[in-house]
């Protein structure tokens, strides 16, 4: 590195490499990162999802938005409201997005969905740490309910006849 | 083209790695599970670091480092120039750390590092050798001595064998810090440890093996 003769009581180079050579055993033996996560990083892979259009998250109750004067959450009864649009270009010109609203159910949480603009569609519940992808339907109005969501990681993905799929970023239930 | 020559003390590109990450960041993107593999064995030990550095418990260390793997798959397709992928992590990482921070309201006072690393327990493994077992219990201690900036930093930096650029790209956005502070920095860092170990009488024993 071009930095290792920074001071002027700097020792031979000899004793540098051994300290740093040392000290860098010592600091990735304590800060390795747990081989559980690596593999859950790994199989991740799996959950990707080509031929989707990616919607961000463009408001979220609960994260102290600019404007939002609400904690929405925090205490755990009100209902936490995410927003996901997607901004790029669309067949019809209208903005794609969904609006979710989640409350507790137990140690689970329950989704209540509108997408926007309305219309039927099929949505898909994914979890990296749960099994099989699940799915519920929009009905005509694009409402939406998912019962049973764990908490941790999320995303949706929904599908509309003749449309694009579109899938959210992933975001975390707590 | 001539052939040029580096000067003496620049930093040397180191082209081959980067072109490793920008061949694996492709594949990944055209669906190679193995590329993708490379790519979190690479970068897993700095990420993982940062969310360490951002004082995170190890359960949001983890839904942390999991959301910037899900961030790149995300926009695999999207990173054009595969040169900006450290510091595309770096920063997803930095985001998904104070976001977990801001959402629990649980950021830690950072001299709490020093008491998180007393809990992890020294990792230095029993059938050492008790010279070099008691030489690193020395070490690791004067390192815990050093200002807790100092310590943060030198666990960023030295977390890689060989850290390279492409290392210090990552923790560069990582601590929205320009890269070239870096080196700068580490060189005091090593200054003022080498300071407490001459001190303790005790830089002998990292001079011999």
């Amino acid at each position: 590195m071009d930095d290792e003769h920074a001071g002027p009581e700097t020792p031979a180079p000899g004793a540098d490499d051994r300290l740093l050579a040392s000290l860098g055993d010592l600091i990735r033996a304590e800060d390795a990162p747990p081989a559980v996560a690596v593999e859950l990083a790994k199989q991740s892979f799996g959950l990707r999802q080509v031929d989707t259009e990616l919607a961000a998250l463009v408001a979220d109750s609960a994260a102290d938005a600019v404007g939002t004067a609400v904690r929405a959450g925090e205490g755990g009864t009100v209902p936490r409201l995410l927003t996901f649009e997607f901004e790029g270009p669309t067949e019809t010109g209208e903005p794609q997005a969904v609006e979710v609203e989640v409350s507790r159910s137990g140690r689970y949480r329950r989704l209540l969905g509108q997408l926007q603009p309305p219309g039927p569609a099929r949505i898909e519940v994914r979890q990296p740490e749960g099994d099989a992808v699940r799915q519920v339907d929009a009905d005509d109005q694009g409402r939406f309910v998912v019962e049973v969501v764990g908490v941790g990681l999320m995303r949706l993905t929904w599908y509309r006849p003749g449309r694009n799929a579109i899938t959210t970023a992933w975001v975390r239930l707590d | 083209m001539r052939e040029r020559h580096v000067a003496a003390g620049s930093p040397q590109p180191v082209p081959a790695v980067q072109d490793d990450v920008a061949h694996q960041l492709r594949l990944a993107a055209s669906g190679d599970q193995v590329a993708w593999n490379d790519l979190v064995d690479r970068f897993s030990p700095l990420l993982w670091s940062i969310c360490r550095h951002y004082g995170l418990s190890s359960a949001d260390a983890s839904d942390a480092f999991q959301l910037t793997w899900l961030r790149l798959l995300e926009h695999i397709d999207t990173i054009h120039d595969p040169a900006r992928l450290p510091g595309w992590l770096g920063t997803t990482c930095r985001r998904e750390c104070l976001s977990l921070l801001r959402r629990n309201k649980r950021v830690w006072p950072t001299d709490d590092d020093r008491l998180l690393d007393l809990f992890s327990g020294s990792s230095s493994s029993a059938d050492q050798p008790a010279l070099i077992a008691d030489r690193n219990a020395r070490l690791w201690r004067e390192f815990g001595r050093l200002d807790v900036r100092c310590q943060k930093i030198l666990r960023l930096l030295l977390i890689e064998p060989d850290g390279d650029r492409v290392s210090y790209k990552l923790v560069a956005a990582a601590l929205d810090m320009p890269v070239g502070s870096l080196g700068p920095i580490r060189g005091r860092c090593l200054a003022r440890l080498r300071g407490l170990l001459d001190a303790g009488g005790i830089s002998d024993v990292l001079r011999d093996s």
